[in-house]
């Protein structure tokens, strides 16, 4: 196998251009914000199937978005038998309905304020 | 008047669920004494007379099920363990929550807390701007007569879930706002999360209502009210095919859900760099949830209004509203509070009382001057705008919130 030939050619040491040198900030560097990082919650969080009776705030909002929908006019009521009401994820079904109803309504025209008693 | 008072053109309240100061923030006291949390050594008795101490193994789910009762007699039990009520011990609370499944070793439960590392948002804004040593919820029950104090600074003489009150005096501050010219806003979460607020302003007076997402515009838009209200996703639940985690932090939902709920309320206003200087943004919890808090609530002012036997489930009582709940987490967000203010509470050098009327108390107040048509209770609350100061931090000093 042949030798590779050596090089005679000298070294070339090429100057370096010189390094561009940043003028001197006028203004102060910005130092970062502390970042903080919020961890996310574990997959098993999520369960629209929990049963109502262990949420006793859902439990009476439906009761009041029942009240609620008895003010509406006949054509807005959802139907919803809130009896058939057994998990969180179907507590949220009917109070979306209602909401958007309630919103649809335009509410109620306002009243002679009372004083409370 | 200071300059952070003279910047300040909004003011942002987001209130959480059911969960009282030492469970959240009383890990805090390990690092800086001045935060009134715990020292370690609180314990309540057990039902077979064993001491339950407090310990810092509270978990983000699963632990506190069946929710602990909160609803009149259950807290009265958990504040005076069946004593006079002229000396609450704090001592009713293992029994309390005892009496919901009959299991000695979950009862202790209740008197566990979350360390610092757990909860980096609400511990990391505690730490960083204004954490109160002294705000109590408003009557010692639950959920929806403690709201109705932030929305009306009073109950209208309920101290149960069952509130019907429109249309009565005082107004809601929204409506005083609306009325006088200036902007107010409540926004709930999505419309299958609602609002606390359903037979009431809901039902009666909707544009008064936004939803998160348009929370997150006005935000980003410069578009926020005055005055808003922020209220938490209640409920796990499908929205357009995705799953929505509750992030309102009330027993069984998962705690750290709510952190990052809290966590984005404050970077859609940190992002927003006018807002930023112009907002002041409260995150307080509207009562204990049955959870362990070792202050004694003090007396308050009446507000007119009282509960007889028959609704305060407790036979021979009648509350007549002169007295506080239980104490929740409440924190001050601004540029022009000082890193690591402690408001100090009851007991305490100049130790000061809030409760959820201070928060109609400070808008009104702020925005409306004097306004006599509210109870003699929201009158005579401890108003919190003072806490901002003439000096506005630097960007560099105030925490981003990653995900």
């Amino acid at each position: 196998m042949a030798k590779a030939k050596k090089s005679t050619k000298a070294k070339v040491h090429r100057a370096k251009p010189p390094k561009a040198k940043a003028p001197k900030a006028k203004t102060r560097k910005t130092k970062a914000p502390k970042a903080i990082k919020v961890p996310k919650p574990a997959g098993t969080a999520y369960d629209p199937h929990r049963p109502l009776e262990k949420n006793q705030l859902i439990h009476s909002q439906v009761r009041h978005f029942q009240e609620a929908e008895t003010q509406l006019p006949e054509h807005l009521r959802t139907g919803v038998n809130v009896a058939d009401i057994k998990t969180e994820g179907q507590a949220s079904h009917y109070i979306r309905k209602v909401t958007k109803a309630l919103h649809e309504s335009g509410g109620r025209p306002a009243q002679k304020v009372e004083k409370a008693t | 008047m200071t300059a952070g008072l003279q910047n300040l053109k909004h003011v942002v309240v987001l209130m959480m669920e059911n969960r009282s100061f030492d469970h959240m923030l009383g890990s805090l006291r390990a690092e800086n004494p001045r935060i009134n949390g715990l020292t370690g050594k609180e314990a309540n008795l057990d039902t077979t007379n064993e001491p339950a101490p407090v310990k810092p193994q509270a978990q983000f789910q699963s632990q506190l099920d069946p929710d602990p009762n909160h609803h009149f007699p259950a807290v009265h039990q958990q504040i005076f363990d069946g004593g006079s009520i002229d000396k609450p011990t704090m001592g009713g609370f293992v029994k309390s929550y005892y009496a919901e499944r009959k299991d000695v070793e979950h009862s202790r439960k209740i008197m566990y807390y979350f360390p610092k590392k757990k909860l980096p948002v609400i511990t990391g804004l505690a730490t960083n701007f204004a954490v109160f040593n002294g705000w109590f919820s408003s009557i010692p029950g639950p959920t929806l007569c403690n709201r109705a104090f932030a929305h009306y600074g009073t109950s209208f003489g309920q101290v149960s879930m069952n509130i019907f009150y429109y249309h009565k005096e005082p107004l809601s501050i929204y409506e005083r706002l609306v009325n006088a010219g200036h902007s107010a806003k409540l926004y709930y979460f999505d419309q299958a999360s609602s609002t606390m607020e359903v037979v009431n302003l809901l039902q009666n007076q909707p544009q008064l209502f936004g939803t998160y997402d348009q929370f997150l515009d006005d935000c980003k838009l410069g578009k926020l009210p005055q005055y808003s209200f922020v209220e938490p996703n209640y409920t796990d639940h499908e929205w357009d095919g995705g799953a929505r985690i509750a992030s309102d932090q009330h027993p069984d939902h998962d705690v750290q859900q709510g952190e990052v709920f809290i966590a984005t309320v404050y970077n859609a206003i940190r992002q927003n760099p006018d807002l930023w200087k112009s907002t002041a943004l409260l995150i307080a919890y509207d009562e204990h949830g049955g959870i362990y808090d070792h202050v004694p609530p003090p007396g308050c002012p009446k507000d007119g209004f009282t509960a007889p036997p028959d609704q305060t489930g407790v036979p021979g009582l009648t509350f007549e509203f002169d007295r506080l709940g239980v104490r929740v987490p409440a924190v001050l967000v601004s540029p022009w509070i000082p890193k690591g203010t402690v408001v100090p509470g009851p007991g305490e050098p100049n130790g000061r009382v809030f409760e959820h009327a201070s928060i109609p108390a400070t808008i009104t107040k702020f925005f409306l001057g004097d306004y006599p048509k509210r109870t003699p209770r929201e009158i005579q609350a401890a108003t919190f705008l003072d806490l901002l100061s003439d000096k506005m931090r630097p960007d560099s000093d105030c925490p981003v919130f990653n995900f």
